[in-house]
């Protein structure tokens, strides 16, 4: 990694899924054009909401109707990948944002360079922890982090989640896994392929940010220093979030 | 003399070791495709290549998806993750069974 510095942002749980996105695109900008070194940010949810990913239709992997019933956030993400309901105690968001370095590049191998430290630090609170396939981490052949990429604004983006808990009634309520309804059955088969964080270890927010944050700082020879989204971040992300993610043309884009 | 039977197909298809496909097509009896939108949970840089790919196919037949997707994705040095374009081929191909 060249640049040896690096923020850590812990955002408000309270910002809205679009402002979240639109927060990670302002950030590229200003670390694509070296106003910023490169970011770790820290968020997570107020309240239930859908994510999904940049190719998915939202007709097709969300049951909308439902979500507007139950006042369930959905917003699209710049990333490619799978649709993710989120609440509050189920997951912990990363994102980095960094410069497309020679060693980042190839954008397969990548992912699993950008993921290590959070595999280390998993690793050390005593979880068999590796990377998986594509762009997840699995416990014991679980997964338990799902990541994805964008590459825009000369920066790269890499946002994950990190379960803490897991809730497979409310993401059977609310996305669509299968055509057919599924049965308790096919539930319980979705949760033996997933684990989470507080299944087995009791631990804060707080200590998992700071523990990941350690191994990114030993892992990536950096220094990691507590910073705040800038005001002209901010007056970007707004501008970003009520143009492009706020939007309905960007939440039907397919 | 009789219009063109068109069909409008909707495909799904995980790609082997790879994310799901989700397709829709308008296709003519004649297998050339009037529009399509790919769907699902794969990956492509840049994102926004996706629409290029979709233009792209418009008037060209199912069986050059493939030839035609890896040209528009070498042209514009665009990297497709998680599934090819053999795999989106493959899925309106069973769509058409």
């Amino acid at each position: 990694m060249p640049v040896n510095s690096w923020r850590m942002i812990k955002s408000s749980p309270g910002i809205e899924g679009p402002m979240q996105m639109a927060i990670d695109e302002a950030l590229m900008m200003a670390v694509g054009s070296n106003k910023s070194a490169p970011v770790l940010r820290w968020y997570s949810w107020n309240s239930p909401s859908v994510a999904i990913g940049y190719f998915q239709s939202l007709r097709e992997e969300v049951n909308y109707e439902q979500c507007i019933k139950d006042g369930v956030e959905i917003f699209r993400r710049m990333t490619g990948g799978g649709a993710v309901y989120k609440y509050p105690k189920g997951e912990i968001n990363y994102s980095i944002i960094t410069l497309e370095t020679e060693e980042l590049h190839d954008i397969l191998s990548s992912y699993s360079i950008l993921c290590q430290p959070i595999i280390s630090y998993l690793k050390r609170i005593g979880l068999n922890a590796q990377f998986s396939g594509i762009n997840d981490i699995v416990v014991n052949g679980k997964k338990i982090s799902g990541n994805a990429q964008t590459r825009m604004h000369n920066a790269i983006l890499q946002h994950g989640t990190i379960l803490l808990d897991f809730d497979v009634d409310g993401m059977a309520r609310y996305l669509k896994i299968s055509k057919e309804k599924l049965s308790d059955k096919q539930l319980e088969s979705i949760k033996d392929r997933v684990t989470w964080i507080r299944k087995n270890i009791s631990i804060t927010n707080e200590e998992l940010m700071q523990g990941i944050r350690d191994e990114y700082e030993k892992q990536f020879g950096i220094k990691i220093i507590d910073s705040i989204v800038s005001a002209e971040e901010t007056i970007v992300a707004d501008r970003l979030c009520k143009k492009k993610y706020a939007t309905e043309e960007w939440l039907w884009m397919r | 003399m009789a219009m063109d039977e068109i069909r409008e197909i909707s495909a799904v298809r995980k790609a082997p070791n790879g994310k799901l496909l989700r397709i829709k097509a308008v296709v003519t009896e004649e297998s050339i495709i009037e529009k399509i939108t790919i769907t699902g949970d794969f990956f492509l840089h840049p994102e926004r290549l996706i629409t290029d790919m979709e233009k792209s196919l418009a008037g060209k037949r199912v069986d050059d998806i493939s030839n035609e997707l890896n040209r528009v994705l070498e042209k514009n040095n665009g990297k497709l993750i998680g599934c090819t374009p053999h795999d989106i081929e493959e899925a309106i191909k069973e769509g058409l069974l």
